[in-house]
């Protein structure tokens, strides 16, 4: 069953407007993008695609000859385990060494994607850019990271 | 010789809803209170200080001015109907970021100009920056 949400808890102090006072979020429900956010999820996905071909063809380029029997191997001793996650580590490092896109092209696609309905700060309260830009650089990328090994692998 | 950048275009963002401003009418306080100092003597010229703070002084003002427009009007009254339940947020990308929370409008009798070149002020009062 695919994933519809879930919590990540942020390093940073996320504050937001709550009754007068500014409060600090515990937490930010993500979302799977919705339809009317298909096309903004889309671009983000596009991104994260052109990574991993990116790191396919510099395996490729490698030429790890027998790259084919080391896969038949590993999967002979591999245990009967749960499938591959794909894990935010994963999502970027394929970025970070990515040619045809950049961590860069990821954070401007997933910004635009965060504000639009996917997050609500502790469940209540949209994220906008002024509280995405509350995050620092490398609270960001952990959550890009996230979402996309949550939803879009 | 080192170069530093005025302050000059922060955003202010009300209840985290960004607001456009005139360009160079924002002003904050933030809040510290007043002090007086008062001077007793000891007698052959010796000196002794006195401070106080008025703690009655402790808040925070922000002020800005607003292009009268239809929208604009109607969420500054917004604002006013809001009490002190408002909340201000003024940022600069220098790392400049002040929050004024419990902000209210004390004005509700503000004159909203109306005009081709019109515009009104907006003065929040709100509990010490932070």
């Amino acid at each position: 069953m695919l994933k519809k949400q879930f919590e990540f808890i942020p390093s940073d102090e996320v504050r937001y407007s709550q009754n007068g006072e500014f409060v600090v979020a515990k937490k930010l429900l993500m979302s799977a993008p919705s339809g009317a956010q298909a096309r903004k999820a889309a671009k983000l996905e596009q991104c994260y695609g052109c990574a991993v071909n990116d790191q396919q063809q510099a395996v490729l380029k490698i030429g790890i000859q027998n790259l084919e029997k080391l896969q038949q191997e590993a999967k002979k001793h591999k245990k009967e385990s749960a499938p591959d996650v794909l894990t935010c580590a994963q999502v970027l490092d394929s970025l970070r060494s990515a040619n045809t896109t950049s961590i860069s092209d990821a954070l401007d696609a997933f910004g635009e994607l965060v504000i639009s309905g996917v997050c609500l700060i502790d469940g209540k309260i949209e994220m906008q850019t002024t509280h995405f830009n509350e995050l620092s650089y490398s609270e960001q990328k952990r959550l890009l990271g996230e979402y996309v090994a949550n939803f879009f692998s | 010789m080192s170069y530093s950048p005025a302050l000059a275009t922060p955003q202010v963002f009300v209840n985290d809803q960004l607001v456009l401003i005139l360009p160079n009418s924002l002003s904050i306080t933030n809040g510290r209170g007043e002090r007086t100092v008062r001077a007793q003597s000891g007698g052959g010229g010796t000196v002794g200080w006195v401070t106080s703070e008025n703690i009655e002084t402790r808040f925070s003002d922000v002020k800005f001015k607003v292009i009268t427009t239809v929208s604009a009007e109607k969420t500054f009254l917004a604002w006013v109907d809001n009490g002190f339940n408002n909340t201000v947020k003024v940022i600069d990308a220098q790392g400049f970021t002040k929050y004024f929370g419990g902000a209210g409008i004390l004005n509700g009798n503000q004159e909203i100009a109306i005009g081709v070149d019109a515009s009104f002020d907006v003065e929040f009062r709100s509990q010490s920056a932070v």
